[in-house]
């Protein structure tokens, strides 16, 4: 269009769409305006041009070819607020995923969490020749998705790594003594099978880090009322846990199969904690050591002992 | 190693982590619920255009159902991302097309349309007038022989009301290729249409012109 000349019909036909569509300046609407006024042909093109418009949204809201079935769109409904409200179980598992992601966000930004791929440990433990990667290579620190930070999961987290560190210190470090430990065979025989063997899915994994990690004890403790099975190893000077605990449900737990698990790490009361869940059980690996080598041997160590526990999950 | 023993706080009822358990889900319960209800209000009530954009999108009652279902859950599952306020309808197209174009090109079958598409639309290169009085059921019939490119765009604009910017970020276009094929699609629907006029010697505005 010409500045300064009145529009003329070329003009219009021009940006007739994009009248039609409000999306011209104000400026140039006046124009159109004007035009229009004086066109009659002009007019009728673009009374026409409504009018087609009008047509095809009712043919699209009336056509019964484009409409959804009742039966459909109810199904739909009751289908979507059951995933909602986590009374299915495809969702709530993928909900824990991104929850078990978030809870990593959190964890990385704001608590003393160190990452560690845990990938190369899944190499590592091919190439130690055991070759198997079914569940154990499945285990990574995942990232987190943008968003989702759930500070129920959070506040879970932290409470429960309280519990796990508290165990550690009462047990491993003080040995205050109230109620004996019993044997892991023992208790994997009266109370939870994921017991049984667990000290040699621990000490199970070779490499070089552990071989400066020395095996000092395994057993079954109660804590706060509640049972774990607990290994106990030296790092030089310290001591670290691995206790396993039963939760049904647990946050962050991943029931499905092939799905990447992540590790979370955590501090509580001076100890460093790094948690990983099964579908049954919760795996803590608790120490005073640094951070970063607390969850690098947590990355070791949580593969068999992750699918030791799987596997006594799928046996019960 | 030295006898270990632990120290056991006797509690009759529930363990600490048991009811932490318990508080946690109760939490993550409220949450849903509060989730879903937002949900409900903002997304549920856009299922029949979904559902229509869809079947035309695939032209198969059971395959649009199955879309749509697909792009309410992935909705659902995304919704913390959707920002209060904005067109929600224009969220929930998008997330479909996504899971349309994922679907395609799972199915190896990506059709190569929009250059054969646009040289198509090019041959139109007169200005057709307008057609009055035609039916829904020509309307219809018109759309479905322009380009698949051109349908889409005349759809979500006419019919569903999206903005250009609006249009552009659901098919991931540059906003000038919205106007373009928008502008050409009309065209061709009115070019389309026409010929239904012609054959049936309906009026036309602006003849005469």
């Amino acid at each position: 269009m010409k500045v300064g000349l009145p529009m003329q019909c070329s003009d219009f036909h021009k940006i007739a769409d994009s009248y039609l569509d409000d999306e011209l300046l104000v400026e140039t609407n006046h124009e159109v305006i004007s035009h229009l006024e004086r066109c009659s042909a002009c007019r009728g093109e673009l009374a026409a041009r409504r009018e087609l418009r009008a047509r095809l949204r009712s043919a699209f809201a009336n056509s019964v070819a484009l409409q959804p079935t009742s039966a459909f769109t109810n199904r739909l409904h009751a289908q979507l607020r059951a995933d909602a409200l986590g009374e299915t179980k495809a969702v709530s598992r993928g909900q824990w995923m991104a929850i078990a992601a978030s809870v990593l966000l959190i964890v990385s930004v704001g608590l003393l969490a160190t990452r560690l791929a845990t990938r190369d440990t899944s190499t590592e433990l091919v190439d130690g020749g055991r070759g198997n990667q079914s569940d154990a290579a499945n285990i990574l620190q995942a990232s987190p998705p943008p968003g989702a930070i759930n500070d129920a999961v959070n506040l879970f987290m932290m409470e429960t790594a309280e519990l796990a560190a508290g165990n550690h210190r009462d047990c491993a470090v003080d040995y205050k003594l109230a109620e004996e430990p019993i044997s892991l065979e023992e208790a994997g025989r009266k109370y939870d099978r994921a017991y049984i063997n667990l000290a040699s899915a621990v000490t199970s994994h070779k490499s070089e880090l552990m071989n400066q990690i020395k095996f000092i004890e395994a057993h079954s403790c109660v804590f706060d009322g509640k049972r774990f099975g607990h290994v106990i190893l030296r790092d030089g000077e310290h001591l670290i846990s691995i206790l396993v605990t039963d939760l049904a449900d647990p946050p962050g737990a991943d029931t499905s199969t092939g799905t990447r698990q992540a590790i979370v790490n955590s501090s509580s009361e001076g100890y460093q904690v790094s948690y990983l869940a099964t579908a049954k059980h919760g795996i803590f690996i608790v120490s005073d050591l640094e951070a970063q080598r607390n969850s690098q041997i947590a990355a070791l160590l949580a593969p068999s002992v992750y699918e030791h526990v799987r596997r006594t999950e799928r046996i019960a | 190693m030295v006898l270990i023993a632990c120290w056991d706080r006797i509690r009759p009822n529930r363990t600490k982590l048991d009811s932490l358990i318990h508080k946690f889900r109760r939490t993550r319960q409220d949450e849903r619920a509060r989730e879903w209800s937002a949900f409900e209000t903002e997304a549920m009530p856009h299922i029949d255009d979904l559902f229509r954009i869809a079947r035309w999108l695939v032209r198969d009652r059971t395959e649009a159902e199955d879309l749509v279902q697909e792009t309410l859950m992935q909705a659902l599952q995304s919704f913390h991302r959707y920002e209060q306020g904005t067109n929600v309808r224009a969220w929930l197209v998008t997330i479909m097309y996504h899971t349309r174009s994922k679907r395609i090109r799972s199915a190896s079958r990506l059709r190569l349309v929009s250059d054969v598409d646009e040289r198509i639309a090019e041959t139109v290169a007169f200005e057709p007038p307008t057609p009055n009085g035609i039916t829904e059921d020509e309307v219809l019939r018109a759309l479905e022989h322009l380009p698949a490119s051109f349908q889409e765009v005349v759809i979500l604009s006419d019919v569903e009301d999206f903005t250009y910017k609006e249009i552009a970020e659901t098919l991931d276009v540059p906003i000038g290729t919205v106007m373009s094929r928008l502008s050409r699609g009309r065209k061709l629907l009115r070019a389309e249409l026409g010929k239904y006029a012609n054959e049936q010697g309906i009026g036309i505005a602006g003849a005469g012109k």
